[in-house]
């Protein structure tokens, strides 16, 4: 028979919510997991749901058990303040993976200007941490967003880049905005093979065709990977819906629906 | 009804006065929708909300957006569903038993998405541009719309409306509420044709000087009501379709068209400057039903100068 302690969410997180930081980390404590993660479930409120994840110690299981939208309605709640780099390393990798399959696209296009914002976020975190997820994010996205910010000076770029011998510091290349400058610092901190490679990817080098055809080529290949990685994550959660679906449109000339007549939904 | 399986959607409510739900209730009545059926159909919908949130919100954490996408996803829904049972509601029960709840979402979306597209259309060209000669002065467009229509445009980007009944000039505007029925869209496309009118009209005119009446038509409060009234007044008194006002040429023509003592407008110059804007857009090859709505708008024009007789500056 389980000992678990009759709770009822809603109520338990008001309670929750309204004792001391002490008294409501003992409380919460005290619930199994799957307790705690039907209280943080029933909190509609991302910033309640923020303070019951640090209810505990470490909030990585806590984190990873929950709904990925649930949880980045709670990072969103952070974005572009640098502070969700408290939560952001409690994500797994295929959590932060299906994240960003939601959070920087829009209409099924690339939100550049989501991009940028995680992008920023990402570099206030850990080395470690953000070597992690930079190798989540697909790199042609990241060369996509890059593209017209990052221009490469002189007949040597190139050359320095096949060799592997670039830095962002380098006067072979030329950011337009300090963002762009920001992020490329940061992934070179975090991993200097990445940086390497997402150059290649941006001046298509080793390619035969032009960088800018690559390039689109290659965002094309990551939007219909990302399109069958939705759908196979929402098939599993029972979402039948395709963003495809949503745009679909229809002939209303020419509609022909299916009609069931009386009796026939009792066969 | 509620939804619960998708927590971006949780708690959001059905409209009880829209044709899904009644729809629902219906079928629930007929016995043809069971609790089970109910629930599939609750479940389907709250996936299609969810999947809109998605796919369209940028910050999930922002409520109004959520709440947005949810009405949306509702409206279109139920919009689709009274489209393609053509608001039979006995009709409604069998097509979505027979359906997937989407296929009415796509009707919907398809009927909107038209309306929307031209809503934009005309919020952003709708207007009557400088002329290149003029660009050393950097003057403002003219704006075919009042600053009502310009709302009722804005918010029918988010699948909302603000009037109740197609208007020649939106006077009568109300807080926007999502467009949940197909007598909306009929209103809105009516609307839309109006003002598309009214642009042809504008179009129509002879405009050559537009940019150097003074003070500029651009800083009006309704730019082509008073470019009409300017028009009306000067064919009144001087006989000349001139856009410029003197002094005094305002308050003279509303003593000419109004008569005080009966609170009535009187009868003969009225129409005859009806019959000079049908003239003229008929020798401008202009299409009868430009003819009409110009003669209304013209119309209404002149009832506004009767609304407003204790403030005529406000034209000026």
């Amino acid at each position: 028979m389980s000992n678990q302690k009759l709770v009822i969410p809603q109520s338990e997180a008001k309670e929750l919510l309204s004792l001391p930081t002490r008294e409501a980390e003992q409380l919460f404590q005290s619930y199994e997991k799957e307790q705690q993660l039907e209280i943080i479930r029933a909190t509609r409120n991302p910033k309640q749901r923020e303070e019951l994840y640090y209810l505990v110690p470490d909030c990585t299981e806590l984190i990873q058990d929950s709904p990925t939208e649930d949880v980045l309605q709670v990072i969103d709640t952070l974005l572009g303040t640098g502070l969700a780099c408290g939560l952001l390393p409690c994500l797994s990798n295929e959590q932060f993976e299906e994240i960003m399959d939601i959070a920087i696209w829009k209409d099924g296009k690339i939100d550049e200007n989501s991009l940028s914002l995680w992008l920023f976020e990402l570099s206030e975190c850990e080395r470690e941490d953000l070597s992690r997820f930079l190798n989540q994010i697909d790199m042609r996205i990241l060369a996509g967003l890059l593209k017209n910010r990052i221009k490469l000076k002189g007949s040597l770029g190139a050359l320095m880049i096949e060799e592997g011998i670039i830095d962002p510091n380098s006067t072979s290349i030329d950011c337009k905005d300090d963002q762009a400058k920001a992020i490329l610092n940061a992934i070179w901190e975090a991993d200097d093979t990445l940086f390497t490679q997402l150059l290649r990817q941006m001046f298509a080098i080793d390619k035969e065709g032009d960088a800018e055809t690559e390039l689109v080529t290659a965002l094309e290949k990551a939007t219909a990977e990302r399109a069958e990685r939705v759908k196979t994550r929402d098939s599993e959660a029972g979402i039948k819906i395709t963003e495809s679906d949503l745009k679909e449109h229809v002939d209303l000339d020419s509609l022909n629906l299916a009609e069931e007549e009386e009796g026939d939904a009792d066969k | 009804m509620q939804t619960s399986k998708f927590s971006l959607v949780s708690g959001a409510n059905i409209d009880k006065q829209s044709f899904l739900a009644r729809t629902l209730e219906y079928g629930e009545t007929l016995g043809q929708i069971d609790s089970e059926n109910s629930e599939i159909f609750s479940e389907d919908i709250a996936a299609l909300a969810h999947k809109l949130i998605t796919m369209k919100v940028a910050d999930l954490s922002n409520e109004a957006d959520l709440r947005e996408q949810i009405q949306t996803a509702f409206a279109l829904t139920s919009l689709g569903l009274e489209f393609g049972s053509k608001g039979n509601l006995t009709k409604a029960v069998g097509v979505l038993l027979g359906n997937p709840i989407v296929k009415f979402f796509q009707i919907g979306n398809t009927l909107t998405d038209k309306l929307l597209k031209r809503g934009s259309r005309i919020f952003e060209q709708a207007v009557v541009q400088p002329p290149e000669s003029l660009d050393h002065l950097d003057l403002d467009t003219i704006r075919i719309y009042n600053h009502a229509e310009a709302e009722f445009l804005d918010v029918l980007n988010t699948y909302c409306t603000t009037i109740r009944s197609a208007q020649v000039t939106i006077k009568e505007k109300h807080q926007p509420r999502t467009i949940t029925n197909l007598s909306d869209i009929e209103i809105i496309r009516q609307q839309l044709d109006y003002l598309e009118a009214r642009c042809t009209y504008v179009e129509a005119l002879p405009l050559e000087d537009l940019f150097s009446i003074d003070p500029p038509l651009s800083i009006a409060i309704d730019p082509i009501q008073t470019l009409t009234l300017s028009l009306m007044a000067n064919l009144t008194l001087y006989y000349q379709p001139d856009f410029q006002l003197e002094a005094n040429t305002l308050t003279d023509f509303r003593d000419i068209i109004y008569d005080e003592t009966s609170d009535e407008i009187r009868a003969a110059p009225r129409q005859r400057l009806l019959d000079w804007i049908a003239q003229y857009l008929e020798q401008d090859n202009q299409s009868e039903d430009i003819i009409s709505y110009t003669v209304a708008y013209w119309d209404s024009c002149i009832q506004e100068i009767v609304n407003h007789k204790v403030d005529i500056g406000i034209y000026l």
